[in-house]
């Protein structure tokens, strides 16, 4: 792919980062268009397009995921340009490579990088090839005469898993080398058991442990700098719930070393564009995990606390840009947290939850991202995320107050929303502490729950709504006064 | 309108003596209801858990709106019958407001002997239906019954306000247009399948409510056939194949739920229209009455201190103020509806009378409802008052009372006896209600006056076989005489024979008059009319 | 007999009286007079005699949304019908609703089919996860009320069984 420079860019997505790439591509004076499906009319981010083309499928989200059919209409309307967003098409080899095809510009990595770092086993071999750290593990289909040593060369915690496995069955962790066999002979007759297949596997265990990961940028020129950190531990459900930046985890040796390491391995796959390499941190140790070959949903902490716009970049990469700046360049100032709202209800075990948004007002002074509206509709047909606040702060604690007060400001009505949740989880002490891990939120769940309602609040929300339903206004109309007057007299 | 000013010494010993016999006189009342409504031997309440029934009173608070009056009738009716074993006669009845509107509730009490009908019992109902009637109320049944009680049958089955009133009202009541419901909690079985059946709706529950001329029992007497109560009479037979009730339930509350949404259906009767005006307290504490009423009903006092703690704002415009002093007639206002009250200050002689039987026509004229304060002993008797005309009189009173055309009102305050009865509008008169006060009496005369009536004829009679008597012996004639006629003059007696609608602790009056006015105007006032007044 | 208004799927049950100047609410033992102040915009203040509690309104038939002191309160009102007759069973044997929203993923069933307690009636997937919906009792299948591929609401009626009335 040659670089070179466009005015139109068609954002291949929807929702709140369709909005986010169409806000920075006007801003730069260029032409925003976006496909739409039908399910999506009406939305924001069509709203603001300059150009919104309708785009169909078996299900909504089969059409975003139609290729040939965006590339297809982005030709037709003279885009030069095409911004993936993230999830759907994003990293996607193929499809970087059609756009390229088309004589368009995929905004984004190069087809090789998103193929390199689109397989687990080949980008984990890559990064350990060149000497980064990866988790240390052992499969017992290499070798499997040796596979009791090469688990014990591992090291403790040492965490041993059926190759079939899923679901945590068959999981035994040791801690105690002198017990690996017999706990190996365990796992592998609870694997044949419930997999009916005994091979193992084994890697290194890392408790309590914390997702962070690096924000990288690499130029067609060969420059790469990391971003710094964000650290996403906040997790239910293997989602991110909650990221920010700086973490409240680091040393400043270890966010050094890490920000190096992933700068580091961005520069041996000779990476361009935005990515992100994500760590797996424990007692002092990090681990490479992937690379994320994308614009991150959680990339607004970043920018808020680098000053950098993101989409910026990666357009100007994309149009052959330099980066024009080095790592010495890039300063991280004060703390900034998102909070991802999503549409689940968090007592439900965090199912999601569907309806019309009958009331929106998001808080004043604070970015906000979101892909919805007053009047919209929140269905079963995407990801239940409906915005992201994303607050900056001098410090830490300011950020957190400054993110409870945000949320607690943000009137969505219709749909259930993990507000409440998020203030609690904001409200807890470890949180506050900064003490967290990727399972916390499984470990507190009193945060899921709404605390039972208080009388005089339930009285103010009970009034109100007693006021505001026809058929219970219509029963108290329909008493006389003076009966009403008279109360529950009984002679 | 003034208001009336109460020379009532709220310190004196005297009214802290009234004062503290009346509240105890109250609160009797009140531990009598309490037990009537609520103590139930614990094998009849283990009995409706286990039939998966809601116990009767819980059903009447679930089909009321919530936060409303409910005025019941003849609480202890039946108290000094059957040996009590029929408290309340089994029954509960009552006005109550069913989503807004008025309605006449009869609910069988099936805590107590399986709501089995006694004799008072179909009394009970019968008036409930009566008062729907003349108040063109609707009505709303509440059946769970194991139908009448069979060793009293002659006593409630043949005669003309026995059993069959109540189907002949039911009747009447659905002729005028007046709808009626039946919810069926329970078996409704001979006559008592009738109820439902003559509702213009009906509710039935599955599993719990059945109707059925005959049960199964008597199904396999008469004839032989075996069946279940479901086949015979069950929700699901009657809803789908015999169309005898309307509507399944699945439970007592779902029943009750659609009851309240049927009546909710029903298009309420336009009032009838008369003065009334924005509702004011009484100035003076009602509570007050405890200290007015005398220990002795036969001491005298001024039932103008009655009116001025049961009227709004205590005001009262008095008619005739100097004429025929002992009847105190004028015009007040009872929760805003203006009423022409007659009440009695000592005995009614001719003037007192005749200013009666003219306000009563004044009151008729301009459509205003009268209220009866009885405190009554009756007519002045004696030479000059027979030659001034006093029958004569009392008959254009009586003429009076029994044509008036607004609704009438009746509270026996004190205590109401002899010919005093008629001219103040007693039972017979058909006031649309009629409430005794716990102190108060009624009887063709005084105790006292009946027990040496009757003492005397029998001492006559030991005197004519020449045999001279003791004050000791005289008092062992006399004292059972009067204890046994006290018994039967009280107000316990005659509500227990339902006489009246229940006795009322005064304090609850205005409330209790409040309910019954309101009531009164969904009949419309006929045009004044009158029989022929002997002048 | 009582209106019943769940808060947040937690069921309550309340009365609104009238008095002489408004309306007053009754839970529980609590009496409290109501007024409630509504602008254009959904901005709107409850008055409750001795508060004048600040909060946003959103009305959507027999569902009321309310934002007040940064929480969301989803109140839904039930006729009081409805409500005793699901109380009571009623019919909910027969009708298989959705746990949670989702689109329909596989349909083995089809209307007229015998099925056996514990059969799956439909397969759906929400949150990236699949999910069989059983069969509560043995039964004829009445209904299959989505196809593949259809979204659907929480709550939703999937699948409704001949009832086993008579």
């Amino acid at each position: 792919m040659t670089p070179q420079s466009f005015t139109s860019v068609l954002v291949a997505n929807r929702g709140e980062i369709a909005v986010r790439i169409l806000r920075t591509v006007q801003a730069l004076g260029m032409e925003g268009m976006l496909v739409y499906h039908a399910a999506d009319a009406g939305s924001p981010a069509v709203r603001m397009a300059d150009r919104a083309i309708e785009i169909t499928g078996i299900t909504p989200v089969a059409a975003y995921l139609d290729a040939a059919q965006i590339i297809a209409k982005a030709s037709a309307a003279g885009a030069q340009a095409i911004h993936p967003g993230y999830g759907f098409l994003s990293e996607n080899a193929e499809f970087a490579k059609a756009v390229a095809a088309a004589g368009m510009v995929f905004v984004g990595p190069t087809p090789d990088a998103i193929e390199l770092m689109g397989d687990k086993v080949r980008a984990r071999n890559f990064v350990e090839a060149r000497g980064f750290p990866v988790a240390p593990s052992a499969i017992e289909d290499d070798d499997p005469d040796s596979f009791v040593d090469r688990a014990r060369r591992v090291g403790t915690p040492l965490l041993i898993k059926p190759s079939a496995g899923g679901g945590g069955k068959g999981m035994r962790i040791v801690r105690d080398l002198a017990v690996l066999e017999a706990e190996i002979e365990r796992a592998r007759s609870e694997g044949l058991r419930y997999f009916g297949d005994g091979r193992l596997y084994a890697e290194r265990y890392v408790e309590k442990p914390r997702h962070i990961e690096v924000q990288v940028l690499g130029d067609a020129h060969g420059t790469v700098v990391h971003l710094f950190e964000r650290e996403c531990s906040i997790q239910r459900r293997f989602q991110k719930v909650v990221e920010e930046s700086p973490s409240p985890g680091l040393t400043p040796e270890e966010r050094a070393r890490i920000c190096d390491v992933a700068a580091g391995i961005a520069r041996a796959a000779n990476y361009r564009n935005a990515g992100t390499v994500e760590f797996i941190y424990g007692a002092g140790e990090f681990y490479f995990l992937e690379m994320n070959t994308r614009l991150q949903v959680e990339h607004p902490v970043t920018e808020e606390v680098t000053g950098i716009d993101l989409v910026a970049e990666q357009l100007r990469i994309a149009m052959g840009a330099p980066l024009g700046y080095g790592q010495d360049d890039v300063r991280v100032r004060g703390h900034a947290i998102e909070v991802r709202l999503y549409a689940e209800d968090s007592a439900r075990d965090f199912s999601p939850t569907t309806g019309p948004i009958l009331a929106y007002r998001p808080p004043q002074g604070i970015r906000v991202d979101s892909g919805v509206a007053q009047g919209s509709v929140v269905t079963a047909s995407f990801d239940p995320m409906l915005a992201k606040v994303i607050v900056h702060g001098d410090n830490r604690e300011q950020a957190i107050e400054r993110a409870k007060q945000a949320l607690a400001d943000f009137v969505l009505l219709g749909c259930k929303t993990n507000a409440g949740f998020l203030q609690r989880l904001l409200a807890d002490p470890d949180f506050v502490a900064g003490d967290m891990h990727t399972g916390s939120i499984a470990e507190k769940p009193w945060l899921a729950q709404e605390p039972a309602l208080d009388e005089q609040r339930m009285i103010e929300v009970l009034g109100a709504a007693a006021l505001l339903l026809v058929p219970v206004r219509n029963a108290a109309d329909a008493v006389s006064l003076q009966h009403a007057a008279m109360g529950a007299w009984r002679n | 309108m003034a208001r009336i000013l109460s020379t009532i010494d709220t310190s004196s010993e005297i009214f802290r003596a009234n004062s503290a016999h009346n509240k105890g006189l109250a609160e009797e009342l009140r531990g009598r209801q309490q037990a009537v409504r609520h103590e139930r031997p614990q094998r009849d309440l283990d009995r409706l858990a286990r039939q998966n029934k809601m116990y009767p009173r819980d059903r009447l608070e679930a089909l009321l709106d919530p936060g409303t009056p409910f005025l019941e009738f003849s609480t202890l009716a039946a108290n000094m019958a059957y040996d009590g074993d029929a408290p309340g006669a089994g029954q509960i009845s009552g006005i109550g407001i069913v989503a807004g509107q008025e309605v006449v509730i009869h609910a069988d009490d099936s805590s107590i002997k399986g709501g089995a009908w006694y004799p008072l019992s179909v009394k009970k109902i019968v008036r409930a239906l009566d008062i729907a009637i003349e108040n063109r109320l609707p009505m709303i049944h509440l059946c769970d019954s194991a139908g009448g009680y069979l060793q009293l049958q002659r006593e409630l089955f043949a005669d003309r306000y026995y059993a069959g009133r109540i189907f002949r009202n039911q009747s009447i009541l659905s002729k005028m247009g007046v709808p009626q419901l039946a919810v069926v909690l329970g078996h409704c079985t001979a006559g008592g399948a009738y109820i439902p059946a003559l509702s213009d709706y009906s509710v039935i529950v599955r599993g719990t409510g059945a109707i059925f001329l005959g049960g199964p029992p008597l199904v396999k007497a008469a004839t032989g056939e075996i069946v279940t109560v479901e086949e015979l009479g069950g929700a699901d037979m009657h809803t789908t194949v015999s169309g005898t009730a309307d509507y399944p339930a699945a439970s007592e509350a779902h029943a009750l739920a659609l009851a309240r949404e049927i009546v909710g259906s029903w298009t309420p009767a336009e009032k009838t229209v008369v003065d009334r005006i924005a509702p004011e307290a009484p100035h003076y504490d009602p509570e007050e009455l405890y200290g007015i009423l005398p220990r002795d009903s036969r001491t005298a006092f001024d039932m103008r201190e009655l009116i001025a703690r049961i009227v709004d704002g205590s005001r009262f415009h008095e008619y005739q103020p100097a004429y025929g002093t002992t009847l105190i007639c004028g015009y007040a206002r009872i929760w805003g509806y203006k009423v022409g009250i007659l009440a009695n200050n000592g005995v009614l002689f001719n003037d007192s009378s005749l200013k009666g039987a003219h306000f009563i026509q004044l009151c008729d004229k301009n459509r205003t409802p009268l209220l009866f304060l009885q405190n009554i002993t009756g007519f002045m008797v004696g030479k000059e008052y027979e030659r001034r005309g006093i029958s004569k009189d009392g008959a254009k009173l009586i003429m009076a009372v029994s044509g008036a055309s607004v609704p009438k009102f009746t509270i026996n305050c004190n205590g109401a006896f002899g010919a005093g009865v008629y001219g103040m509008s007693g039972r017979a008169f058909d006031p649309r209600f009629l409430f005794s006060w716990p102190g108060s009496g009624t009887s063709v005369m005084g105790a006292e006056q009946a027990a040496n009536v009757l003492s005397e004829v029998k001492i006559r009679q030991l005197e004519r076989e020449g045999r001279t008597l003791s004050e000791a012996e005289i008092a062992a004639i006399r004292d059972p005489v009067l204890e046994n006629y006290k018994h039967e003059q009280s107000a316990y007696y005659a509500t227990s024979e339902i006489w009246d609608d229940g006795i009322l602790d005064p304090v609850d009056t205005r409330n209790a008059l409040g309910m019954c006015i309101s009531a009164s105007l969904n009949a419309p006032i006929d045009p004044p009319h009158y029989g022929v007044f002997r002048l | 007999m009582q209106h019943h208004i769940s808060i947040n799927d937690v069921p309550h049950r309340l009365w609104l009286g009238r008095s002489a100047d408004g309306y007053v609410l009754h839970v529980g033992d609590v009496v409290a007079p109501v007024a409630l102040r509504r602008d254009a915009d959904g901005q709107s203040v409850l008055d409750t005699g001795e508060r004048q509690v600040p909060m946003v309104v959103a009305v959507d038939g027999d569902v009321i949304h309310i934002h007040l002191d940064g929480e969301a309160y989803r109140l839904a009102y039930t006729d009081a019908v409805t409500f005793h007759a699901a109380a009571a069973g009623g019919a909910a044997g027969d009708i298989v609703r959705a746990p949670m929203p989702g689109v329909v993923i596989a349909s083995p069933v089809a209307a007229g089919e015998d099925v056996a307690a514990g059969d799956t009636l439909i397969v759906i997937e929400s949150m990236k996860l699949e999910t069989a919906i059983k069969s509560p009792r043995a039964g004829i299948v009445e209904t299959v009320f989505f196809t593949l591929g259809q979204t659907f609401d929480r709550d939703a009626i999937l699948v409704k069984l001949v009832s086993e009335g008579e």
